[in-house]
């Protein structure tokens, strides 16, 4: 069974969105998860899954207005970001 | 049950120069990541590499090349204990795949009825199966059928 993934962030780790936070976008073939970093606070991870097009926030259920935030929060990284500004780490898992 | 990682970069990046890699990715941002994505990264048996779109080929983990001193450091606080290269990749299409995966969570936030309702004063069938939507200039544009994406029941 092979299980596959991409990892997308700045390629720059230093590197932040304009209002100072960072944020990491993931995938796999039944989750989006987009991960989001405000500096001095927790970090708050959006899990999304694909099948059941349920949300988790940091392993909670969500609800629509969790939705909205994912959508939002991914949205304003692809409005600060370029394919030049981005990295990806293609992970594969075999066994 | 092994991993492999690979990873891409912009079209500065030059294969074998440790000098212009990227930066070490944050080790704690990624181990949640890696955890939400339910992957254990304890274990690397191989590495995946491509050059030019190309997958060049499978290596050893014994003979590939020295990585980037920073990387490595990262990758082995993430549990990738045996890594020792790195790999030269594609300039990967992120932008247009995330923007796709956004619209697929918008869509999940369409209930079953109203979506036949908007189908139908956009003059599609009624029992279309799925649609892709975008988000547009303050709207919702409906852009094509994505059967593969959607499934019947995927409406709320």
């Amino acid at each position: 069974m092979t299980h596959a993934a991409k990892i997308v962030q700045f390629s720059d780790d230093a590197k932040t969105l304009p209002d100072g936070s960072k944020v990491i976008y993931a995938e796999s073939d039944d989750k989006i998860v987009l991960y989001h970093k405000i500096p001095f606070e927790r970090g708050l991870t959006y899990v999304f899954d694909r099948k059941t097009q349920d949300i988790l926030v940091n392993g909670k259920p969500g609800d629509n207005a969790d939705k909205r935030k994912m959508i939002k929060l991914g949205t304003y990284f692809l409005e600060h970001s370029s394919e030049d500004d981005l990295i990806t780490l293609d992970i594969q898992a075999k066994g | 049950m092994g991993v492999s990682i690979s990873r891409s970069s912009g079209p500065h990046y030059k294969p074998g120069n440790a000098a212009s890699l990227p930066k070490a990715l944050s080790s704690a941002d990624l181990k949640s990541v890696l955890t939400s994505l339910g992957i254990d990264p304890s274990k690397v048996v191989s590495v995946r590499e491509q050059a030019g779109g190309q997958v060049t080929g499978l290596r050893d983990i014994q003979s590939l090349n020295p990585i980037g001193h920073h990387t490595a450091e990262a990758l082995k606080a993430l549990g990738f204990l045996n890594v020792e290269a790195l790999l030269s990749l594609q300039v990967a299409d992120d932008i247009t795949r995330i923007k796709n995966r956004l619209a697929t969570i918008q869509t999940s936030l369409i209930k079953k009825a109203d979506f036949s309702v908007l189908a139908s004063l956009m003059g599609f069938d009624s029992d279309i199966e799925g649609f892709v939507l975008v988000e547009s200039d303050g709207g919702l544009q409906l852009l094509e059928r994505a059967l593969d994406e959607l499934e019947e029941d995927s409406f709320i």
